[in-house]
């Protein structure tokens, strides 16, 4: 916090091409905690937008990691509606979510359909299908409120070299 | 009551209610959202209404900072205009990510009105559409809390040991974002959260306190989504179930899903890792979401409200509370056909699997 109080533009670069600010979890336990009200999560959030936006993510090895994010939550949003959808949740990839997890994504149309008529169907209820009106909705907004550049940003700031060694992370 | 306790209370709406759903509620408890509806709907007699348009509030892109602000508001805004479409002004949020990102929201558009305008104008400029404010806005704990004793009047199973008489002992875990942020808008603040220890009270239970009560799940958004930091996540739930261990809960009750994922898969792979359990008598402690909790306590079916689909058996909290269960029909289909089973499931209360 006092570091970023402080503003220094190299110190803050510095701050933004490293690790650190991605070892948050966003948790916010720090408002309640912070005797001046602070919420040094919403800092670490802000800074790792400018970080993202302005390529200074890719010196950082969790900073890179950030178009894997981008590349499995982001395109669950605009493919599904869903941040997370049980067809993208690979058990392979899921291991400690356990054998009931495996079970219900090797059925899943028996497991949640036993629960809503309506899984993967139109209409309201439990992980409906998203409408393609709906979809192009959030796809309009994400286009109009900058999400899409900053996704273009993640993209080709993650092709490029850097220290001789490719920066890409998938 | 004192002037202090009512600065720990908050506007919780009578009826008539837009229901926005949760993504990971919806994934790992797939049976919770339509029973909280048909609690209000058929025990309460409230009315609740489901948008099929509405989607994601992108919560989860947005903590692990892959949407920026302003999308995620016009996203928001997005669901607050279907809710003025369909002539609804009370919200309930099942997700409580969503709920401290729609309380962020709203706190963010108190204060700078100018940044509310620049969100109507983006909304209106996708989607032609126009929004209004919630008039009340509120989790989904926050509405059983509200009936808590109007659920309790039509218990058919309290949370007591049916044979020994004794209340169970409850572990009640409040999501981080459900008041941490904005106390005000959580039932008892950040510091003294009521809205799980009112349920598990007016249903028979005792509250245990514990030094880690509070302590995050270990969700940290990024750092479970991606593979190589899913060990922040572990040794978080860790740290809480390390430290209720002493105390042998008989049941974890969360509001937020993810916590309630968390604290019920880490069970299973910390036993995998290293042969931790944490319940009492070797035995993993049974999590539900306080829906699911209802669901027991007014006496509905386990499989149809969907508590296989949790990592921890419930068997064992099913038997202390004397609620019957047909074992064959626990991995059944909407018609009764059995789809098979779950491989390897290590706990003792899991009575199939031994």
């Amino acid at each position: 916090m006092n570091l970023v109080s402080e503003g220094d533009d190299e110190t803050l670069i510095r701050i933004m091409s490293e690790d650190t600010i991605w070892y948050c979890g966003q948790c916010m336990s720090c408002k309640p905690r912070c005797p001046r009200g602070n919420i040094p999560g919403v800092v670490i959030q802000i800074l790792r937008m400018i970080s993202q936006k302005n390529g200074y993510f890719i010196h950082s090895a969790m900073g890179r990691q950030q178009l894997a994010v981008k590349r499995s939550i982001g395109h669950n949003i605009l493919e599904t509606g869903y941040c997370i959808h049980p067809t993208r949740v690979n058990p392979d990839l899921h291991p400690e979510q356990g054998p009931v997890w495996e079970w219900m994504s090797d059925n899943a149309p028996e497991v949640y359909g036993r629960f809503d008529k309506n899984y993967d169907a139109s209409g309201p209820g439990l992980l409906r299908r998203i409408s393609p009106e709906s979809l192009e909705e959030l796809d309009r907004i994400f286009e109009v409120t900058g999400c899409k550049n900053l996704w273009e940003t993640l993209e080709t700031e993650s092709e490029k070299q850097i220290d001789g060694k490719f920066a890409k992370y998938d | 009551m004192t002037k202090y306790w009512k600065d720990y209370q908050k506007e919780i709406a009578e009826d008539e209610f837009f229901y926005v759903r949760s993504c990971i509620r919806q994934n790992f408890f797939p049976g919770a959202e339509n029973l909280f509806i048909d609690i209000l709907r058929n025990k309460l007699g409230k009315a609740i209404f489901e948008d099929a348009d509405h989607t994601t509030c992108t919560g989860i892109g947005y903590h692990s900072d892959i949407v920026p602000l302003e999308t995620i508001m016009t996203v928001v805004a997005r669901q607050f205009a279907l809710m003025k479409e369909r002539g609804y002004k009370n919200m309930i949020v099942s997700c409580v990510t969503s709920f401290g990102i729609y309380s962020e929201i709203l706190d963010l558009w108190k204060h700078d009105p100018a940044l509310k305008s620049k969100i109507e104008g983006y909304l209106k400029e996708a989607t032609g559409r126009t929004f209004e404010e919630p008039g009340n806005m509120v989790h989904a704990s926050d509405i059983l809390y509200k009936f808590r004793q109007e659920i309790a009047a039509q218990a058919r199973y309290r949370l007591v040991n049916h044979e020994t008489g004794q209340p169970l002992k409850v572990v009640d875990h409040i999501g981080c974002h459900y008041a941490k942020t904005f106390p005000e808008r959580g039932v008892g603040g950040a510091e003294f959260p009521q809205v799980l220890t009112g349920l598990i009270r007016a249903w028979g239970g005792e509250t245990v306190d514990y030094p880690e009560r509070r302590h995050c799940c270990g969700f940290g958004f990024r750092q479970y989504i991606l593979q190589p930091s899913r060990g922040y996540s572990i040794s978080h739930s860790r740290t809480k179930l390390e430290s209720m261990k002493p105390y042998e809960p008989d049941l974890i009750v969360a509001n937020c899903p993810g916590c309630s994922m968390f604290l019920d898969r880490w069970q299973y792979t910390l036993e995998e890792t290293d042969g931790s359990v944490y319940g009492p008598a070797n035995e993993k402690i049974p999590v539900l979401t306080h829906e699911e909790l209802a669901g027991l306590v007014l006496g509905y079916d386990p499989w149809e409200i969907g508590l296989q689909t949790h990592q921890v058996p419930v068997e064992g909290l099913l038997e202390k509370m004397g609620i019957p269960y047909d074992p064959e029909k626990k991995y059944t289909d909407r018609s009764g056909r059995v789809i098979g089973h779950p491989e390897k499931i290590h706990n003792s209360i899991c009575h199939e699997s031994r």
